[in-house]
């Protein structure tokens, strides 16, 4: 069986672990590391998608009362709240590796269905729901993004152990009206988490159910290793010159 | 003077940012939570649309779609077209001038 690399790297800085986020695809597609799968977690960031307004999807005043890091991504769709609560995971592999769909909507799937796979082994019944999500319920407890640069297809993801959704829903502007409490509790309404499933499991065990998910649906066994110098140096690099500068972050 | 469009298509909510000049696009931002592929070619879809009369909208889209293969899962051009029309339309009803 393929072994591919497993790494479960976080920093404390938000910024850095959104230049790590993008270093790993390009040091993939240089052929310089195996596959990748990246386990990681935020303390306390909303993370908006290639194509929002910081301005239109954030409360930027309760982001800085909050010390909350706003941070644009490399890939579409909508904003998440980051905090220790969450995990954030993000596969990279060949855009030629047979095992993932070539349609895009197709690989949406599958890579759901690894999010699915995993929430069984936490007695979890899940289901995709297209284009992006895993739901509980009708309830959503994990989005994913996908994008296809460097040779590489990159799909990351979020999944809410014991998220504060409290705090999600005073940061997150989910409508151009003011966001009133009818609204707020709504939002509490449509999301889930694992510990609102599931007492008592932990980040770690969330974490492990999510690695054999993955490796049931791609058919890989993962070995924990570290990130190499030259990641590391190009992470560095993009947080100076992209995700730590205004100019990224609210570049629209 | 500025308009704003806001259309929710089956996935992703569209918002458009739009500055007329005589009834053609002089500025034009699209935003929003939707995907699309390859990502930057939404930056060239804007610089496309600028100059172009509101009426040949979603010509100049659908004939983008097709030239530079774009895929955007759950929307399409007309939808797009449909949030940009609204922002035209927004210009109108709070007393702009287009023309």
């Amino acid at each position: 069986m393929e072994t591919w690399r497993l790494t479960d790297i976080s920093v404390e800085d938000p910024y850095l672990n959104m230049a790590i986020e993008e270093a790993i695809p390009h040091a993939v597609g240089e052929g310089l590391v195996p596959p990748t799968l990246r386990l990681w977690q935020n303390d306390n960031a909303v993370i908006i998608g290639y194509f929002q307004s910081a301005l239109q999807e954030v409360w930027l005043d309760e982001c800085k009362k909050l010390g909350t890091a706003v941070i644009r991504r490399f890939t579409g769709g909508g904003a998440v709240y980051h905090d220790g609560g969450n995990i954030n995971y993000a596969i990279s592999c060949s855009e030629k590796d047979k095992r993932v769909p070539m349609d895009i909507l197709e690989s949406y799937r599958f890579f759901c269905h690894g999010v699915v796979r995993g929430l069984s082994k936490l007695d979890i019944r899940a289901e995709f729901a297209p284009i992006n999500d895993v739901v509980v319920g009708g309830r959503k407890i994990s989005g994913t993004a996908q994008t296809r640069q460097w040779g590489v297809v990159f799909t990351h993801g979020t999944l809410m152990v014991n998220v504060n959704i409290p705090v999600m829903v005073k940061v997150l502007r989910i409508s151009e009206k003011k966001l009133s409490d009818k609204v707020a509790k709504s939002i509490a309404e449509r999301v889930t988490t694992i510990a609102l499933e599931r007492e008592g499991v932990t980040v770690g065990e969330g974490k492990k159910a999510l690695v054999a998910g993955f490796e049931e649906i791609l058919g890989v066994s993962f070995e924990s290793d570290k990130l190499t110098k030259w990641e590391l140096d190009l992470a560095k690099k993009l947080r100076e010159e992209k995700y730590a500068r205004q100019e990224w972050n609210f570049k629209r | 003077m500025r308009g704003e469009g806001v259309y929710k298509a089956k996935k992703g909510l569209i918002r458009v940012s739009l500055e007329l000049l005589d009834e053609k696009i002089r500025d034009i931002t699209i935003t929003g939570d939707f995907f699309l592929y390859p990502e930057d070619a939404l930056f060239e879809m804007e610089d496309e649309l600028k100059g172009v009369p509101i009426g040949q909208v979603r010509k100049v889209l659908s004939d983008f779609y097709r030239e530079h293969q774009v895929l955007s899962p759950g929307l399409g051009p007309d939808d797009l077209a449909v949030a940009i029309e609204q922002a035209a339309q927004d210009i109108v009803q709070s007393g702009g001038k287009t023309a």
